[in-house]
Order: structure tokens, then C-alpha cells, then sequence
């Protein structure tokens, strides 16, 4: 018996497609009232006034508060990663620093009614100057998003390991271009919702969140509210995506939490399409000054990047670690001897950067992989071929960065050659080569990744941030009918972890798929846990419920063996049935061990009752996944327009739990990938508005603009007991480069340099038309 | 005003502000939340309902238009209260993953198989232009759809 590796159907979904799931914006509580925020819409402004006068007025509106009068009795908003964080309240008194920034709330009887009383506040600003470009931002004389720090420039870290001095020196060839990541926009399908029950009588507090980590946002609202951590409850029911830009505790959800406690009565907020995509965290926003000393042979010296990180005007939880992500993971799978890497991070007058589905690595991949494909180009070396002479060959590991990350496994060569053949390169080649003939403009393009994931050691320099725990929890309780429900820690916004996780446990307890129950995301019952992101579901997720259901079945051993009157030790537990080592006719099935667990009825009280075991699993270290993509494009040199005809994307996610889940993870990602290769980008006008802040206008691709995928995998266990490497972030590392690269591919006739992403039809159409 | 539907097959009459929106009157005075609301450009598909046989976005609906007609949304796609045809195919093709996009696609695949009961998959894609779905990469829907759930094209 195997669950493990089966196409299982989903436990989530039966519900789900009946419509009767639910999310946030589906629960109602009597008494409940509904918030609207006020927001900036200035870049940079001092607040002079803040007339609540036209919403108290408003009938219905049951009450108002803004900033200015209030921020005084709200609290300050910590960071997690960082020593010093910018002052950031609930709602923002004095000062504005981003179009979007909450400044007052009404609460009224229904959702219609709160939003036409803010309608009615009256705010007055004076404008100051903004600054909302990076390398202005940390020029002399630039506006100040902080004063207090006489700077914009957050933190530099430079590493210089090797000698890339020597080796730009000495360099046959040095490829350089300025390459730019640009802003992006998570966007789940479910925006942000909160709904805050307070219970005053008793002082407890729960709240229904859309996010990703019930525990951790509890430690911090009590350390935020200095509230008693026992008597606050977070439950996530079921989330409508996430992508990382539901790890955090928002502002405005901070006000609405801090409003029910003014109040005593249940606050309700769900935010509209355009408050995500202005108050909502944006993710990537990178530019690097890269290049690579090459020999004569394409063989990579040293890469060097001198980049910086638009941070934005705050600090949410990761915001300042985000970036240092890319610097220890741009030399992706190759074998690179010397780097020089300088990262400076800045402020500016813009929502937050943060963490987003393969945050701080896709930055990084879509460096290297386009300094790399354009080395080639300018060395005459072909794109796969040149890769293949510098990658990390298997006879090479275990490998060591030169940033100290030990790699253990995996054929990256092969991964790339797999690509290949599965596009048919050769073939692709020839027929670019016909299509130029009749002025039809193909190309062909490879990006590899190494994805670190797996987040994170307790402990580790991976790890640095206050109260995100590295481990994960299980806690699994048999009943007497010897059915399980499973408590996980993880907090899933779709990737089906619930499945996953029952497919761990049914193979140790030998029980049925569908005799198991997977519950997760409520404080309340669920062990203490960190949570679903950085693609550490099944690989530390997956561990804790491995280790959980290791301990009941050895709870189990030893009611039997009380049982059956013989030794633990020589308890054998097969195909579900309890047998004494030697005579396979003295033996007890697994229903009659959990029902004797619990009322010792044959064997008195020889074992303590109860058939249940908690784990809570710290990862021994990060793991890495790891794989090659393969996109074949045609772009139409008269309108710009690119139209991705092939796609390929070979992985190594080590042993894959469910098919099914793991590829429509990859889907996903690479579909999200493909957004920033060629269509999103939020948007800042000169005044610092967000002229992107819809679907109209940030597009997202439809099922016209994803291709059908070609996926092959190839396996690596990685060095844990389950084998699991990481999977869910996977998709987004290579597909823009790739992307990009075929891109550059196609219209490497026009000497078209492809040094940003996305690639819309206006961008390309005016790369091709540079008057 | 009074709004005078069929949802469902269940006729409801519902006394709502001029202003209200179908997917409004859906959810908070008939609480059928199974139709989502996921943007406010009737971009996103999220709240896609069928309204007298068309696939219509119940955001851009006032609830007043909808008065006299027919309306499906997914918790009448199944009979009852069982998953339909195609609601298993989702299931079996792995089509959703957070959910939140999922009845939408549920409900616009189904007027298309009604019309179209043998699509191809470039019609599939075109049925579902405006539904997004930012988990799946669509891959697995586009299968769900064009795997025939009841070998007669009708979901």
C-alpha cells in the first residue's frame, strides 16, 4: 500500500466545486459592521487636515477614525528582519510616503454604505517632493522618504569571494548589460480579507484572515497590541492564493483588528481589486549592472552585479531580506570560481516590496541566464552549448558555492539536453531559419534554475527573522474507529498540502486515504507552525507529518504488543495488521489496536490511553530543486506582439508526492512567469500613481496567452527521509528568462538588446523602432 | 425595489436598493457564496453566473436586470447537492487549487458545452478568455473541459 506517488483526487475539492467553500468575505457574524479606507493619493504629502465631519453624517456609518486623531493610541508596526524599521501605524497621521497609504476608515452597517461615507472625509495635503526612482533616490539632494535617517539608502552588503578582479583582468571576453526586473503585483485571485471577532466580556479576540501562517501573525498582533497571546485565536479558512503577499499583517488590517477592540463589535473588510494592487505589497523591482569575465572557451571567470533594490516607503515582515535573496543565488547551477556582488537597497516613495512566489531567485535567475545567453551570442558559442560547459556536471558534487551553499544532487547537464530534445532544438533551428526566408521572426530560448527553498533552519543564516519559526507541526490523533485527523501547521492557499499530507500519513499508518482527515490554518487546534511558503510545504511540512505518524504507529506497536503479550521490539506492523515476529497467526488488525488504545479493555492499564503523536520538525538544512526550461516564441516585428508557440520545462523536484498537485504547480508557476515575462508590471506615473492598479490595465495571462506545457521530470531524492525536494516556486525562476532569451533569439537580426521584462507589445514594438 | 428571480430553479422575490448588483443579491440576500467577486472591472470572471442560458459576469449585472429571469450558479450545477459531470472532471484533471476562481470557470465552461457540446481546445480557450485563474496555468481546466464529462457534451 502506496499512497505516496498516486494521482490521488484532492480532499480539497469536492467542496470547493459545490460552492461551498469558504473564504473570508462568505462568513457573517451577527452585529458585524463593514470598514472602508480613506488612502492617500499623493506619493509624498503632509497631512494638514482630516474632516471626518460628511461620514459621521452618513447614515448608517456607525463610526470613523482617522490617522491624525488617532494614531496617537496605535501602535507601532515591527518588522521582522530588520533591526530598525521605518515608524508605521494602523492608520497614518502626519505624513504620507506612497499613493495608496491608509489614512482613515469608516465602519458602517453594511460594505456599500462605509464606502460612501469615505467618500464624505474630507483630507487636505501639502504635497512635498517624491522620489520614486531608485538611483535618484540615493543621489545628493534627492527628496528624503525618511528624514530622520539623512538618507535613502537602507544597507549595502558587498561580497567579494575569489578573485574577480584577476579575472575581469585577465578576461578573453566580459559581457555587460544593465538588466531590469521590474515591479510586479502578486494577485491572487482573493484579495485581502479580515473579518475580527472580539468576545470583550472575556477579552479574546479571533480573526478570520486570508493568509498563510495563522501562528506566527498571532505572536506578532499580541506582541503589536500587547495583547495575552492565549487569548487570541487566527484562523485561515479556506485562501483564495496567496504567492507570498498574505504572510504579512497589513496596516489597514491592523486598524480594522484595533478598531473592533475601540468598538467591542465583529469589523469586516474585504479589499477591492484596486486597493491590492496600491496597498497591497508588489514584489521583485531590481535593476543590476551585471557581467561575466569569460575565456576563450565561453568558460565563465567571475560574474560580477552591482545592483540595487527598490524596497520601497516601509519595511512589511521580509521586505528588507527579499533582495538579499538574489546575491547568494545568482551563480544559479553554474560553476562560477569568482563574484563580486554588491546590492544596495533603497528607500522610495512606493508601497513595499516583499516576498512572491520564487522572490529574491527569480531576480536573480533572470540575471544570469541573460548575461549568459547574450555571452554566447557575442562569443558565437551556441546558447545550450555554452551552458553546458559551465554547469555544475554531476562528477562535481557534493558542490560548493562560492557562497557557501552545498549542492548534493541533481544532473543539471542532462536537465538542459532533456529541454533540448523535448523542444526539438535542431528542428526549431531549421525551422527558424525557413521562417526568416518569408520574414516570420522565431526564436528559441533556455534558461536553467537552482531554486532554494525549503525555508527554513531554526537558527540558520537563512532563517534570521523574529518570530517566523523554521519547523513546521503535526499533530495526529487516531479515534477508536482507527480513522486519523491530521492537524498541520501548514497554512495552504491552494496547493493542495491537505492531500499531500494524507498521502504521507496513510502510508505509515497503513490506513486508507479516505480514513484520513486534514485540518489546518486555526490556532485554536493546530500545533504551532510556520506556515506555507517559500516551497517548504511537502519538504518540512511534509517531514513533520512523516515524523507525527512515525510516533502513533510506535504507540501503536506498543498496544499491541500489550495485546498480543509480547515485546515492542518484536512487533511487526505490515498491510495494516499487528504480528508477533516468528508467528504470523498471533496478531491484531490496526482497527483493534485503536480501539483498545482507548478503553483497555483486554489489557488494563498497561500503556498510557490515547492513540495520538505531535512532531514538530526543524529541517536539518535548505534543500534545492532544480531544472531547465525551453520556450519557443514568434514575435510579430510589426506589432510587437509575442506569441510563445512552445514551452518545455524539465524539473527535478526530487520525489513527487501527487502528480496531479505537482504539476499544476509548475503550470502555475510557469504561468506566472510568463506574466512577467511578457504582460505585468505595476506601474508608477510621475506623480507616483498607479496607473496599473486594475485588470483592465496589469494584465494577467488568460488561457489564451498560457500555451499547453510540456513537462518532463527527472528524479534526485534529496538527503531527507520522504526524498522531497520543492516544487512550488519552481515555475517562476526560468520561464521569464527563457522567455526573454527567445525573444532576443528572434530578433537577433534587428541588434535588439532585451535587457527588461515584460515584453509587451508597445515595449518590443519600440525596441524594434528606436526614433 | 423588488426583484423577482428564479435561481437555481427556486423562485425568490428580494427587496434590494436600486443600485444592488446580481452578485450581491446573490450572496448577501440569497448567501448563495459560491459566486466570488475578485475584481471591480469585470475583469477577473470570478463571479460568472448564467443568466437566462448566457454565461454573464454577475458583477456588471444590476440586480434589477435580472428581475423576471433565470439564473444558475454553481450550487446548482450538481444534482442534489451531488457533483455534476463536469464539476468531476475538475476534480479528476486537477483543474482548481485555491478555488477562488473556480465556479466562474465552472459556470462560463458549461455555457460553452451546452453551445458547443464537442469545443476544441482553441474554442475551450477562447470560452475562457475572460476568467482568470492565477494558480493552475489553465492547463488542467482546458483538460477538464475538453475530457467530455458526459460523453454528450451536456455538463
Amino acid at each position: 500500500m502506496t499512497s505516496i506517488g498516486a494521482r490521488l483526487p484532492r480532499k480539497e475539492d469536492p467542496r470547493i466545486l459545490a460552492g461551498k467553500g469558504r473564504y473570508v468575505d462568505d462568513l457573517t457574524v451577527p452585529h458585524m459592521v463593514h470598514a472602508s479606507f480613506v488612502r492617500s493619493p499623493f506619493a509624498h504629502a503632509d497631512i494638514t487636515s482630516v474632516d471626518l465631519a460628511g461620514a459621521r453624517e452618513t447614515p448608517g456609518v456607525v463610526a470613523s477614525y482617522s490617522g491624525s486623531e488617532s494614531a496617537a493610541g496605535m501602535p507601532l508596526i515591527p518588522t521582522a528582519a530588520a533591526d530598525w524599521a521605518p515608524p508605521r501605524t494602523p492608520l497614518t497621521g502626519d505624513r504620507v510616503l506612497y499613493v495608496g497609504e491608509p489614512v482613515a476608515m469608516v465602519l458602517a452597517s453594511d460594505p456599500r454604505t462605509a464606502v460612501n461615507g469615505a467618500e464624505r472625509v474630507d483630507v487636505d495635503y501639502e504635497p512635498l517632493p517624491h522620489v520614486l526612482d531608485p538611483w535618484e533616490a540615493l543621489s545628493p539632494g534627492a527628496p528624503l522618504v525618511h528624514p530622520d535617517r539623512g538618507t535613502n539608502k537602507i544597507g549595502e552588503i558587498h561580497k567579494v569571494i575569489g578573485d574577480p578582479d584577476d579575472a575581469f583582468a585577465r578576461a578573453h571576453h566580459v559581457v555587460s548589460r544593465r538588466l531590469t526586473v521590474q515591479r510586479i503585483s502578486a494577485s491572487p485571485m482573493e484579495p485581502r480579507a479580515i473579518l475580527a471577532v472580539p468576545e470583550p466580556s472575556t477579552g479574546h479576540l479571533t480573526v478570520w484572515l486570508s493568509c498563510q501562517g495563522p501562528h506566527t501573525l498571532r505572536t506578532w498582533l499580541a506582541h503589536i497590541f500587547e495583547l495575552d497571546e492565549s487569548k487570541l485565536r487566527i484562523v485561515a479558512p479556506d485562501v483564495g492564493g496567496g504567492f507570498g503577499s498574505k504572510l504579512n499583517l497589513y496596516s489597514d488590517e491592523l486598524a480594522v483588528i484595533w478598531a473592533a477592540l475601540e468598538l467591542g463589535v465583529p469589523v469586516k473588510w474585504v479589499e477591492t481589486r484596486t486597493e491590492n494592487f496600491t496597498a497591497g505589497v508588489h514584489a521583485r523591482d531590481q535593476i543590476h549592472d551585471a557581467e561575466l569575465a569569460l575565456d576563450s572557451r565561453g568558460k565563465i571567470l567571475a560574474l560580477r552585479s552591482h545592483f540595487v533594490g527598490d524596497l520601497g516607503a516601509y519595511f512589511h515582515f521580509f521586505t528588507p531580506v527579499v533582495p538579499d535573496l538574489t546575491i547568494d543565488t545568482l551563480t544559479g547551477n553554474y560553476d562560477i570560481p569568482s563574484v563580486d556582488i554588491k546590492l544596495e537597497k533603497v528607500f522610495t516613495n512606493k508601497m513595499s516590496i516583499e516576498a512572491l512566489r520564487g522572490s529574491g531567485r527569480a531576480e536573480a535567475t533572470f540575471v544570469q541566464e541573460r548575461l549568459i545567453e547574450e555571452a554566447a551570442r557575442e562569443l558565437g558559442i551556441d546558447p545550450v552549448e555554452m551552458r553546458l560547459r559551465n554547469l555544475v556536471a554531476p562528477d562535481q558534487l557534493p558542490y560548493r558555492t562560492p557562497f557557501g551553499l552545498t549542492y548534493t544532487g541533481g544532473d543539471y547537464p542532462a536537465l538542459l539536453e532533456r529541454a533540448a530534445e523535448l523542444v526539438g532544438y535542431q528542428a526549431v533551428r531549421t525551422r527558424q531559419a525557413e521562417a526568416r526566408k518569408v520574414g516570420r521572426h522565431i526564436g528559441v530560448g533556455f534558461a536553467t534554475y537552482n531554486l532554494l527553498c525549503g525555508f527554513s533552519p531554526s537558527g540558520h543564516d537563512w532563517n534570521p527573522m523574529k518570530f517566523f519559526p523554521g519547523h513546521e507541526s503535526t499533530l495526529i490523533r487516531v479515534d477508536p474507529q482507527g480513522k486519523a485527523v491530521v492537524y498541520s501547521g501548514l497554512c495552504p492557499q491552494g496547493q493542495g498540502s491537505d492531500t499531500v499530507v494524507a498521502q504521507i500519513v496513510a502510508d505509515q499508518l497503513q490506513i486508507p486515504f479516505d480514513h484520513i482527515t486534514v485540518t489546518h490554518g486555526d490556532t485554536e487546534t493546530i500545533p504551532f507552525g510556520g506556515g506555507t511558503h517559500g516551497s517548504r510545504g511537502a519538504v518540512v511540512g511534509g517531514h513533520a507529518a512523516l515524523v507525527a505518524a512515525e510516533r502513533v504507529v510506535e504507540k501503536a506497536r506498543q498496544v499491541a504488543a500489550a495485546m498480543l503479550e509480547a515485546a515492542a521490539q518484536d512487533i511487526a506492523y505490515e498491510d495494516g495488521v499487528f504480528t508477533v515476529v516468528g508467528s504470523p497467526e498471533t496478531a491484531v488488525s490496526w482497527h483493534e489496536v485503536a480501539e483498545e488504545a482507548h478503553f483497555l479493555k483486554r489489557c488494563g492499564p498497561m500503556f498510557e490511553p490515547g492513540l495520538e503523536a505531535t512532531a514538530f520538525y526543524d529541517p536539518p538544512d535548505v534543500n534545492f530543486a532544480f531544472g531547465a526550461n525551453a520556450a519557443v516564441v514568434e514575435v510579430d516585428t510589426e506589432t510587437g506582439k509575442v506569441k510563445i508557440l512552445d514551452f518545455v520545462s524539465v524539473d527535478d523536484y526530487g520525489v513527487g508526492i501527487n502528480p496531479g498537485i505537482v504539476d499544476g504547480q509548475i503550470h502555475g508557476g510557469i504561468a506566472q512567469g510568463i506574466g512577467q515575462a511578457l504582460y505585468e508590471q505595476v506601474s508608477h506615473d510621475e506623480s507616483g500613481q498607479v496607473p496599473s492598479a486594475s485588470f483592465s490595465a496589469y494584465l494577467l495571462p488568460s488561457a489564451m496567452e498560457v500555451p499547453r506545457l510540456t513537462l518532463d521530470n527527472m528524479v534526485s531524492p534529496s538527503d531527507t527521509p520522504l526524498g522531497v525536494r520543492g516544487v512550488g516556486e519552481s515555475g517562476t525562476l526560468a520561464s521569464p528568462p527563457a522567455i526573454a532569451n527567445a525573444v532576443a533569439d528572434a530578433l537577433a537580426p534587428f541588434g535588439v538588446r532585451i535587457d527588461r521584462t515584460p515584453l509587451r507589445p508597445d515595449v518590443v514594438w519600440e525596441l524594434m523602432h528606436p526614433e | 425595489m423588488k426583484v423577482s428571480v428564479v435561481v437555481n430553479g427556486a423562485g425568490h422575490v428580494v427587496d434590494c436598493h436600486p443600485s444592488t448588483l446580481l452578485v450581491h443579491l446573490l450572496r448577501e440576500e440569497l448567501q448563495l457564496t459560491g459566486t466570488h467577486v475578485g475584481c471591480d472591472t469585470s475583469s477577473c470572471g470570478a463571479c460568472t453566473v448564467i443568466l437566462d442560458g448566457a454565461a454573464v459576469k454577475s458583477c456588471t449585472v444590476l440586480a434589477g436586470q435580472a428581475d423576471g429571469r433565470e439564473i444558475e450558479t454553481v450550487e446548482g450545477l450538481g444534482p442534489d447537492g451531488r457533483l455534476g459531470p463536469l464539476q468531476r472532471a475538475f476534480a479528476e484533471h486537477f483543474a482548481l487549487q485555491c478555488g477562488f476562481c473556480t465556479s466562474g470557470f465552472l459556470m462560463a465552461a458549461t455555457a460553452l458545452l451546452r453551445e458547443n457540446p464537442e469545443p476544441s481546445e482553441s474554442e475551450v480557450r477562447k470560452a475562457l478568455e475572460g476568467n482568470l485563474c492565477r494558480c493552475t496555468g489553465y492547463q488542467h481546466i482546458v483538460d477538464a473541459v475538453l475530457s467530455d464529462p458526459t460523453g454528450s457534451g451536456q455538463p
